[in-house]
């Protein structure tokens, strides 16, 4: 171990002492479960200890709480996310289903996807996928979804501000 | 924060450059001037190559292979954080332990926090039967509780028409002050540190951060800061506009305007400095922004440019 990841660390260790029974109160108090709150705390600071540079680390508390309530938002949305997945296998004939190891990895993925897409319609959703899966172009994707090929190119164009902002802060 | 200021501008652009670029119909004179645009800055080009190059998880084959139809359902599953708000709206009972742990700054997930984004207003009953009407790109928290009715607005504009409870009070707070009445109408509306409230029924007290207390009366209009009372005087009407969806502006600067519009309008819209401080009065439809920018452009001695639909610029003739 370097000298540097052990001065991380070290830092690291100083907030999870003063900071996680602090944090781990908090979160229950929002969710109104112990445990899951203890599991969220621990994956927040898993996730401190994954930044590119704790030291610059300024006010611990808010970003841990920053990070947790991400966190908390990602889980419900996880479940919903799975939910509406499920309800689609319903319907599909039972020869396709996927086993539940690779159900487990078209999860991970739709959540990522959907946190790219987070925040546009249907519209623009579908409008951004159609293109970039399929390579549909603008008129057959306005055409499909019965707007105008210059409404497609502004859900063209809110959907890569909104990708791009998610890049970024991840 | 100009720098962070710049770099929004800059992704807004980028983003429609992409969107252009990528319909394949972009004329040569439309490569060219994206060249122009992404050469004047390397920050330009490096927004856009990123804004290009991070779509991986598209590549994903599991992905690429599921059904539109059965990927489309998935991603445009409910939010159940926004049905936890709604229910929380018709709990409000619930709500009120929320509150110990809830601060006017507080960034936790949080029930009755109620939002609108651009071109959007919001009209709902609360759980009293009062009628709150919110504008564009406004955030309001509900926070009710046996005492006192309270509605903190954190941003933007609100009418709100207050159901008669002898009770419970009925207050509106901003970062400036509270707004106190028992059954009234009245329009709050809070930016750059200050917040205006015009009175339409009724009367109401003010009591600002730091303690000054005015009670106004239908038809007056004051601004206030943490402070003090700025301004009060006789409503002109104006400022209920948009609850019809309208723009009402005497004798204001175009940038003024703009301003209000922005709440309205998805896309870029820029001023010249020199057609910013042109005055105007008039009524604008805030639903038809295109309207609206046809309008201000017969009655000022300016052209509007539209780049593209959704990318506007405005200087003077």
């Amino acid at each position: 171990m370097s000298v540097n990841q052990n001065l991380q660390f070290g830092l690291i260790g100083q907030i999870f002492k003063s900071d996680y029974g602090w944090l781990c109160a908090r979160v229950n108090r929002a969710m109104g479960c112990p445990h899951g709150a203890q599991d969220i705390a621990s994956e927040t600071f898993l996730r401190v200890l994954a930044l590119p540079d704790p030291a610059s680390i300024r006010e611990p508390r808010a970003l841990l709480t920053t990070i947790a309530r991400r966190l908390m938002y990602e889980g419900w949305r996880r479940q919903d996310l799975e939910r509406a997945y499920l309800e689609t296998l319903a319907q599909a004939p039972l020869a396709t289903h996927p086993s539940p190891e690779e159900r487990l990895l078209l999860l991970e993925t739709l959540a990522e996807v959907d946190r790219l897409l987070d925040g546009l319609s249907a519209k623009a959703k579908a409008a951004f996928l159609y293109h970039q899966l399929d390579g549909l172009t603008y008129m057959q994707i306005g055409e499909l979804l019965q707007v105008s090929v210059s409404r497609v190119q502004q859900y063209m164009a809110d959907a890569f501000k909104r990708c791009y902002l998610a890049m970024v802060q991840p | 924060m100009n720098g962070v200021t710049a770099d929004e501008v800059i992704i807004d652009e980028a983003a429609q450059w992409m969107a252009l670029l990528q319909s394949g119909h972009a004329s040569p004179e439309e490569h060219q001037a994206f060249g122009q645009w992404s050469n004047a800055d390397p920050r330009r080009a490096e927004i856009f190559r990123a804004m290009g190059a991070g779509l991986g998880v598209l590549e994903n084959d599991k992905l690429r292979r599921m059904p539109r139809e059965s990927l489309l359902h998935t991603l445009n599953a409910p939010s159940g954080r926004r049905r936890f708000v709604r229910n929380a709206l018709s709990l409000v009972g619930l709500v009120s332990t929320a509150g110990l742990v809830a601060r006017l700054t507080d960034v936790w997930p949080q029930p009755g926090l109620l939002t609108t984004s651009t071109g959007e207003r919001l009209s709902l009953t609360l759980a009293d039967g009062s009628a709150l009407m919110l504008d564009a790109r406004s955030k309001v928290l509900e926070r009710f509780d046996q005492e006192r009715r309270l509605l903190q607005l954190l941003d933007g504009k609100l009418l709100v028409d207050v159901a008669r409870d002898s009770h419970r009070p009925f207050i509106v707070e901003t970062s400036q002050g509270q707004m106190r009445a028992l059954g009234t109408r009245f329009l709050v509306e809070q930016n750059d540190g200050q917040t205006g409230i015009s009175m339409l029924h009724s009367q109401v007290q003010i009591r600002t951060r730091n303690g000054a207390v005015q009670v106004i009366r239908a038809g007056e209009r004051a601004v206030f800061d943490a402070d003090r009372i700025l301004e009060l005087r006789p409503s002109t009407g104006a400022e209920s506009a948009w609850t019809e969806g309208l723009l009402e502006v005497r004798d204001q600067s175009l940038g003024v305007l703009i301003e209000s519009l922005r709440n309205y309008r998805r896309g870029i819209i820029r001023v010249s400095p020199a057609a910013e401080n042109l005055r105007l009065s008039g009524i604008f439809p805030l639903d038809d922004t295109d309207r609206a920018l046809q309008l201000l452009a017969g009655s000022l001695p300016v052209k509007v440019d539209y780049h593209s639909p959704y990318w506007v610029s405005i200087d003077v003739r």
